[in-house]
């Protein structure tokens, strides 16, 4: 009896523990961090929940920045890839990684857009126009590259409808009007933010990248639109005179680690060196030479600056001496390319600056020296390095890690705005220029850069375009500036690219490395020379016929996993129109 | 009767024995007995009981009305002390039991019969047993001697081709390493497609499928598959059998765990009688018997000046007479190595008739066949069954597991495998002082892949104690009580250290370390009851049952660089910034089940399940789903007119029809929320949301028809099992896959996770046939099983209201290799179609244009397409070549696959053949992908690349040496750079021409790459001998057994690449049968000695 109590009060008991507790038993929300319902209370929050808009989504895009901005310009030798000789396809992977990131900019700068919007905390405007402004920055790059592209306003509305695969592109023309629309935007959010030196995005950063979008938009009917020109004008007169920003005094302290927050940046990549993979900058890696850091993960010494590029600085290698680059009264020269001869004191000063040749043929200053100069132009890059752990420890405190540091990349400089204004200034006839503003604003970066230089007494746009190429050297900016370009005048963009040096050269170590041990430079024809066996590449292949205005502008292909998806975006399907203004809203 | 019979029957014995609780006899204690020359007249027999086929193992041998008994042995002999005229009964489950009086003789041999009524082996089936006859659902047993034939580290390898309807290809030929094991196919997409193990009714808990789950972070690629099993832990040498349910009638008891099958483990359990040691050691050598065909160094320098001669390199002197130089390094022979590998087990078992035991011991050590990778493993078991009182049984088992994985990334890009037959022949291993050299060419650095495999960590260690207890309560008559609570406990560590590298420009002067410490803890309560009763000739059993179970883990994490040396592998020395992470969660689950049989007269049976399951993982709308089945059966052969009519050669006739429902809940927790990430930035650390939330995210569901019809013949020499199904799974639980204009592409720390949602339906159909004889039976014994698998799989929907919705599977990074339309079968390789070689000038410009067809009509060789490249088909005709013109070229799912097992006996000698294979599978070469590009001029690539395109002037003596117009100003000094004077030399070659460049991209995905993966494999060839017992008992031990075993020794296959079985892939989802450096499964020589004493 008193066994059959313990086995039915057993029972009884277990039973009713399983049933009574199950709910409680079964509610697991995720335990070990925030989320979307218990965070976005405080302004600080509010900011923070911003932040990774200004890296991570960004990270993927690094490499497609360098190789379609500076390699498919011309700028930059990267030997064998397809982007040096235009032969990039939709599923190369940089295209692919770089689509991947600039539309995830704009997933989550929508998402976050709209899960802060349904809150109340009193900074929401400030965040909601940042994140405008990212969405609008990463839909200038795509539109820029691939040309139409389909208007993701609301992803998860569209998630709902289901229509995602089958979404239309649209027209360049009135995806530009969308970017104007979200600028408007979030100037309109960020009014009376002004932050030049917090090194977040502030009402003027916002109005800067609109100036751009208008210079830009300005060719994209097939023919320069005085009132978008006079547009930007007016806005980058705006930020010049307003913004509380102003160009550093040495165009080289630019890239330092030191001036991450500098004014003279607009809008930057914030990287970081941090646990979680894509928080931070890892262009070093593939622009300097093996060896650069500590961690192996530098592969760049193969590529270089390329001939053209050095030429447009006036260089040539194999017909000056040393002292015409040593001595080169443009201090971008140096900031951008190095060259036999120079050296940097904010890299490497733990073994007392860098040294071109000595890293390359001194084992006693750099171990792992090479003993062979590898790039086949003989410049190796100098902008985006940040050096060694120890410069990065002396400037920022945080030790860089592999393929990982903290050097931010501006990708909107005040310079740019002064040479937009003059740009625009010009007019729809591009007529040189007497104007002293256009003059003002010229000379504004031309002295940063050349101290000598005197003011011109008039500008002309071949003058702001030649400019334009020394002064963003590396920038990840002037495919886009042909591109633009090209939309009302793509003959002088074939033509300028199909005459461009974008061969190597041959037999320079020997040059390089007699140099270093002697001090002579003696070039001997028969052991040095430009490489003609390779012949030109044929940049029409990326021509694209807007079969509306019946001209061709340049545009990559979209990437081919994204047409496997949605047909309508194949590189034959060319974009709708949408009243933008109508059709969307914020 | 037969020895498959007996050897089941055996098992069926042990179960009832020990799982049910019940035995036949109750046993007196072997102390009891009275010594003969005490005792007046009593006398000592002895004996053997056998049947038809042998020795029977187990039969209980009793003086009637006593409790004087004993059971036999291994060999079917029993010695019992007796009085002569006492009664003794022999009796044996499945067995008629017989009765004797013991007369003169002292030696007597017992012959039992099969119990034809009772025919019933007794099954293990979920949360109970069952009689086999009374089982109407499908469901396949694998003995002892299916683990023990074959040479394997981890469980799952013991699946393969044993069981009609089971799919097992190993990921990789690591020691150790897992098996994708699919049940009646592929039924559902990224959530997980495995089985559910249980061992002793405790469901294994896998703790982690990826190698970031491990703690290893992406070391072992970013697949959401790694090479780990978890099943490596368990020692296969403690196994009895293994039950595979595989039709929804059978795993509906498990509810949501249940969709993708169920694998029911039994480990080996005590017997009572004296202790008896068994020692069971084995000594292996583990080899690649295939190499790639990789070019020589002098090779190598033809190919290289030949690349010069078409202006795509420049000549370098080393190579200027390749007929001076050696063959260079054999990077392929240097990854490899003829590996050992060695295990030992002992183990003890007896017991009283109160009390059993099994303890057992084992250590096992793999080397693996690629240089530094191994895997070691020790365990302990112990397994406990007391009779508490008459109406109280408990029983417990322990297991405690430690191992050690020395891992290497064997595949992918970053593999060793890749680097090892792309590194050039002209580079040494190592440096004259003997240290490695450094692998770098002009534009080129590798790692040194020697270096990297034998300096780089990789390292998981696992602990593990798992079990459980249970009691067994039997208030009244027919009724039990079973209460049960299991537990699994896991302790990882995953390491991973890259030292100081100092190899010319492979330099890496700062190591890192990162060590991750995993612990999970998992319980379940189970509380069933079961009521069975027979009367007349109905019999019915009822069981209702309760369960829960709780699983949490964390882990906490530190990386770190900069160690001053690498003598200590501790991150925490580290002088860099420490990155420190940890997280923790849990899950849980309650359900509520039962099960109904009923059995008329042997003839008519029927089963009802229902399980109704609450799951944490789904949010408070769709927390709870329920499960039902049903099935029922027809014992034909048991009708009297069909008895009458065949009953003479017809031994067994069964027909089944069974429907069920299963479900799919394992996608973690909380995915239908929103959780917060970390991100950290120079602006501060940013929370950001991780995926897009969908509060209704729910189960996945199944439903599955089964017909299947069992059929045995004379006596059961011919045993034939047919089964067909069609089962259904629906709502299948997935992150939808989006275009990348979503946002939800890149990056797994970047981009946005796309929702979880449930968004297709995946048909499979197939058809099982196992034909089980026994040709020759006597004293030369052929025992042959014969099973073969067809099954037919169909992606019906995705239906997420989209209209192009698709499954993208990629081989690595970005690039597509897979695609899964609707209405189409899972993973199918998804590219161009190549058209041969374009010959001239002409042939492209008659030719749909390729994308990089110059609009200008300029052809340059390095940036449009050109003579030699591959000229694909424009598939839709519209005269492009483009993304649209990729299509379906070759499915990786198998339209069959078979298991051929064979032994042959005679006198102590066992021969085992067992043969297995696939058919109508299609690989995906990636690696010949890679090892035929010929972009670079500094990777080795196959000698097959001499076949490739060779341009040849049309007219050779043109003059370019003022420059020639190439038709847009620019001049051109070069035969090779005009188009119109270049025509292709072997115009019968399908290999395209090489090109640094590669503008028409030659080696985009197609069909060049995809081939028959079919194979027949002589898996196994065992040759064992047990020595005569009267021989080893006078060596003191109760059996001896010697053998040897040959695994994986022939494979017939068409397949160019090392091993046609692939399994899937370890870099993407998605993706099946794509050889991306897949690390080969080996060849293995062993030798085995198990003694018992």
């Amino acid at each position: 009896m008193k066994l059959n109590n313990f086995k039915y009060t057993a029972v009884a008991v277990i039973t009713a523990l399983t049933m009574s507790s199950c709910d409680d038993f079964l509610d697991r929300p995720t335990e070990d961090s925030y989320n979307t319902d218990n965070f976005y209370q405080t302004p600080d929050q509010c900011l923070s929940s911003v932040n990774y808009l200004y890296n991570s989504p960004w990270y993927d895009f690094q490499r497609g920045f360098i190789k379609v901005g500076e390699v498919l310009s011309g700028n930059y030798y990267w030997g064998s890839s397809p982007y040096l000789n235009f032969s990039v396809n939709g599923s190369d992977q940089d295209l692919v990684n770089m689509s991947y990131s600039l539309w995830a900019v704009i997933g989550h700068a929508t998402t976050l857009y709209n899960t802060l919007e349904a809150t109340s905390v009193a900074n929401k405007n400030q965040c909601l126009g940042e994140c405008l402004t990212w969405k609008a920055f990463a839909y200038f790059f795509l539109v820029r590259s691939f040309g139409d592209v389909p208007i993701i306003h609301n992803n998860s509305s569209l998630l709902a409808s289901g229509e995602y695969n089958s979404l239309p592109k649209v027209k360049r023309s009135d995806v530009y009007e969308y970017i104007i629309m979200t600028l408007e935007k979030a100037m309109e959010d960020l009014e009376g933010v002004k932050n030049p030196t917090a090194g977040r995005i502030d009402y003027y950063s916002a109005e800067a990248l609109l100036a751009k979008v208008y210079l830009t938009r300005a060719g994209v009917s097939g023919a320069l639109n005085a009132s978008d020109l006079a547009k930007a004008a007016e806005l980058a007169k705006d930020v010049i005179e307003n913004s509380g920003r102003s160009l550093l005094e040495n165009y080289g302290d630019v890239w330092k680690l030191t001036s991450n927050l500098a004014s003279e940046s607009l809008i930057a990549w914030r990287w970081t060196v941090g646990s979680q993979w894509t928080s931070q900058n890892t262009l070093q890696s593939d622009l300097a030479q093996e060896g650069m850091d500590e961690f192996g993960d530098d592969w760049g010494g193969w590529n270089g600056l390329s001939v053209d590029m050095q030429e447009a600085f006036g260089i040539k290698l194999l017909e000056n001496q040393p002292d015409a680059w040593i001595n080169h009264i443009d201090t971008r020269l140096k900031a951008t390319m190095m060259l036999p001869g120079f050296s940097w004191d904010y890299l490497w000063r733990d073994h007392g600056g860098l040294d071109f040749l000595r890293f390359l043929y001194d084992d006693t200053y750099n171990a792992a020296a090479t003993g062979t100069l590898q790039t086949p132009t003989g410049a190796n890059c100098v902008k985006h390095l940040y050096g060694n752990t120890a410069d990065h420890v002396a400037d920022l405190n945080i030790a860089p890690a592999r393929m990982a540091y903290a050097l931010a990349t501006h990708i909107l400089r005040l310079s740019d705005i002064y040479l937009i204004y003059a740009e625009a200034k010009l007019g729809a006839n591009r007529a040189t220029s007497t104007d002293a503003d256009v003059i003002d604003a010229f000379y504004a970066v031309r002295h940063r850069a050349i101290p000598s230089s005197a003011r011109p007494a008039q500008v002309s746009w071949d003058d702001i375009w030649k400019e334009r190429r020394l002064e963003f050297a590396m920038e990840g900016d002037r495919w886009y500036d042909y591109v633009r370009v090209s939309y009302y005048n793509s003959d002088f963009c074939v033509n300028e690219l199909a005459n461009q040096k974008r061969n190597a050269y041959w037999g320079l170590n020997d040059l390089y490395k007699e140099y270093y041990t002697t001090g002579m430079w003696n070039v001997d024809s028969s052991r040095q020379g430009y490489d003609t066996s390779v012949s030109p590449p044929n940049v029409t292949v990326l021509l694209r016929l807007d079969s509306e205005i019946g001209k061709s502008y340049f545009a990559l292909p979209m990437s081919s996993e994204d047409v496997l998806y949605n047909p309508n975006l194949g590189s034959n399907v060319e974009g709708i129109h949408v009243n933008v203004r109508e059709t969307y809203s914020y | 009767m037969n020895l498959n019979c007996s050897k089941n029957s055996l098992l069926a014995g042990l179960c009832a024995i020990f799982l049910l609780g019940y035995s036949p006899v109750t046993y007196a204690a072997e102390g009891s007995i009275p010594l003969p020359n005490e005792v007046q007249q009593a006398k000592k027999i002895t004996g053997t009981v056998s049947d038809a086929m042998g020795p029977v193992i187990g039969a209980s041998v009793v003086v009637k009305g006593t409790s004087n008994g004993v059971a036999t042995d291994f060999d079917g002999n029993f010695s019992l002390s007796v009085n002569q005229g006492q009664t003794i009964v022999v009796s044996y489950i499945g067995y008629l039991t017989k009765e004797f009086k013991v007369d003169s003789r002292s030696n007597y041999e017992i012959i039992l019969e099969e119990d034809k009524k009772m025919l019933d082996e007794v099954v293990v089936v979920g949360y109970g047993t069952m009689k086999k006859s009374d089982i109407s659902g499908a469901s396949v047993s694998l003995g002892e001697s299916a683990v023990k034939g074959s040479i394997i580290t981890s469980l799952d390898q013991s699946l393969q081709g044993r069981a009609a309807g089971v799919s097992a290809v190993q990921t990789s030929g690591a020691p150790g390493s897992s098996s994708a094991i699919r049940v009646r196919g592929t039924a559902t997409i990224n959530a997980n497609a495995e089985p559910l193990y249980v061992i002793d009714g405790v469901p294994v808990q896998s703790g982690g499928t990826s190698g970031a789950s491990y703690g290893l972070g992406d070391a072992l690629g970013n697949g959401s598959v790694s090479t780990i099993s978890p099943l490596s832990t368990i020692d296969p040498s403690d196994i009895v059998s293994m039950e595979i349910l595989k039709d929804a009638s059978a795993t509906a008891i498990y509810g949501a765990q249940g969709a993708n099958g169920v694998v029911l483990i039994t480990t080996k359990r005590g017997k009572a009688g004296d202790a008896k040691f068994t020692y069971n050691g084995m000594a292996a050598w583990n080899r690649q018997t295939k190499r790639l065909d990789m070019m020589n160094l002098r090779e190598y320098a033809e190919y290289y000046n030949s690349y010069a001669e078409v202006g795509e390199a420049s000549h370098v002197g080393n190579f200027s007479d390749p007929s001076l130089l050696g063959k260079g390094t054999n990077w392929q022979d240097a990854i490899f190595q003829t590996a050992f590998q060695h295990s030992h087990q002992v183990s003890a078992q007896g017991g009283s008739d109160k009390v059993q035991y099994y303890v057992s011991g084992s250590y096992m050590d793999q080397e693996g066949t690629i240089i530094g990778s191994e895997f070691r493993r020790f365990s302990a078991r112990t397994n406990l069954d007391a009779q508490l009182k008459s109406w109280l049984k408990m029983s417990l088992s322990v297991t405690y597991s430690d191992t050690k994985d020395d891992l290497k990334l064997a595949d992918s890009d970053e593999g060793l495998i890749g680097y090892s037959l792309t590194t050039i022949p002209s580079i040494p291993i190592y440096n004259v002082d003997g240290t490695y050299s450094s692998v770098s060419q002009e534009g080129y650095t590798n790692p040194n892949p020697i270096a990297m495999a034998m300096m780089d960590d990789i390292l998981l260690k696992r602990q593990k104690l798992n079990g459980n207890i249970f009691f067994e309560v039997t208030p009244i008559e027919n009724l039990v009580w079973h209460a049960e609570l299991g537990f699994d406990l896991g302790w990882n560590k995953g390491e991973t250290y890259e030292p100081m590298v100092d190899l010319g420009t492979w330099k890496r002067s700062s190591n890192n370390g990162r060590m991750q410490k995993n612990t999970s803890t998992f319980w379940q309560l189970k509380n069933y009851i079961t009521y069975s009763r027979t009367f007349g000739k109905h019999s019915a059993t009822a069981m209702i049952g309760q369960e829960c179970w709780e699983s949490k883990w964390d882990y906490v994490s530190i990386y770190n660089t900069g160690l001053p040396s690498d003598a200590v592998h501790n991150p925490a020395l580290g002088a860099g910034t420490p990155q420190i992470g940890a997280g923790f969660g849990s899950s849980s689950m309650a359900s509520f089940f039962t099960r109904w049989t009923y059995s008329y007269d042997n003839r008519y049976n029927a089963t009802y399940t229902y399980r109704y399951d609450g799951s944490s993982n789904f949010g408070p709308n769709k927390r709870w789903a329920g499960f039902h089945s049903f099935a029922a059966s027809w014992r034909f052969s048991n009708e009297k007119f069909i008895e009458e009519a065949v009953g003479k050669w017809l031994s067994n006739g069964k027909l089944r029809v069974g429907w069920g429902q299963t479900g799919n809940s394992s996608i973690g927790g909380y995915k239908w929320g929103s959780p917060l990430s970390t991100m950290e930035t120079a602006l501060g650390t940013s929370y950001r949301p991780a995926q897009i939330a969908n509060k209704d995210v729910q189960w996945e569901s199944q439903e599955q028809w089964n017909i299947g019809l069992d059929l045995g013949f004379l006596n059961d020499r011919i045993n034939l099992t047919i089964d067909w199904y069609n089962k259904e799974s629906k709502d299948m639980l997935m992150q939808l896959q989006l275009p990348s204009y979503m946002g939800t592409s890149g990056n797994g720390s970047s981009a946005l996770a796309a929702p979880y949602g449930n968004y297709g339906r995946i048909r499979n159909t197939g058809v099982e046939i196992s034909l089980n004889t026994h040709p020759l039976v006597g004293k030369f014994e052929w025992d042959s099983e014969f099973q073969i698998s067809f099954n037919k799989n169909k992606l019906v929907s995705l239906s997420d209201g989209s209209s192009n919705a698709q499954l993208i599977g990629y081989g690595q990074w970005t690039d597509v290799v897979s695609l899964t339309q609707v209405g189409e079968s899972l993973y199918s390789f998804y590219g161009y179609v190549t058209d041969g070689i374009y010959t001239s000038l002409e042939d492209i410009e008659t030719s749909a244009k390729p994308a990089a067809y110059p609009t200008n009509g300029v052809f340059a060789k390095n940036s449009t397409v050109y003579i030699g490249d591959i000229k694909y088909k424009d598939l839709n005709s519209d005269g492009v070549i483009d993304e649209n013109d990729r299509t379906n070229i070759g499915s990786p799912l198998p339209k069959f696959t078979f298991g051929f097992n064979n032994t042959f006996r005679y006198k102590g000698f066992d021969l085992n053949i067992f043969i297995n294979g696939s058919y109508g599978n299609k690989v995906g070469n990636y690696l010949k992908m890679k090892l035929t590009h010929m972009n670079s001029t500094w990777t080795n690539q196959l000698k097959d690349v001499s076949d490739r395109a060779i341009l040849e002037p049309i007219d050779p003596t043109k003059d370019y040496s003022a420059g020639v117009d190439r038709g847009d100003g620019q001049l051109i000094y070069n035969w090779y750079d005009d188009p119109y004077n270049v025509k292709l030399k072997n115009a019968s070659t399908s290999m395209p021409r090489a090109t640094i460049n590669d503008p028409n991209d030659n080696d985009r995905w197609s069909d060049r790459y995809i081939e028959d993966g079919s194979y027949i494999r002589l898996k196994n060839l065992a040759l064992g001998y047990n020595f005569p017992k009267n021989l080893v008992k006078r060596w003191g031990l109760e059996s001896l057994r010697l053998s040897c075993n040959i695994q994986n020794l022939v494979t017939l296959t068409k397949y160019d690449g090392y091993d046609p079985e692939i399994g899937v892939s370890t870099q993407s989802p998605n993706v099946m049968g794509l050889d991306n450096a897949r690390y080969p499964s080996p060849t293995t020589y062993s030798f085995g000695l198990n003694v018992s004493f």
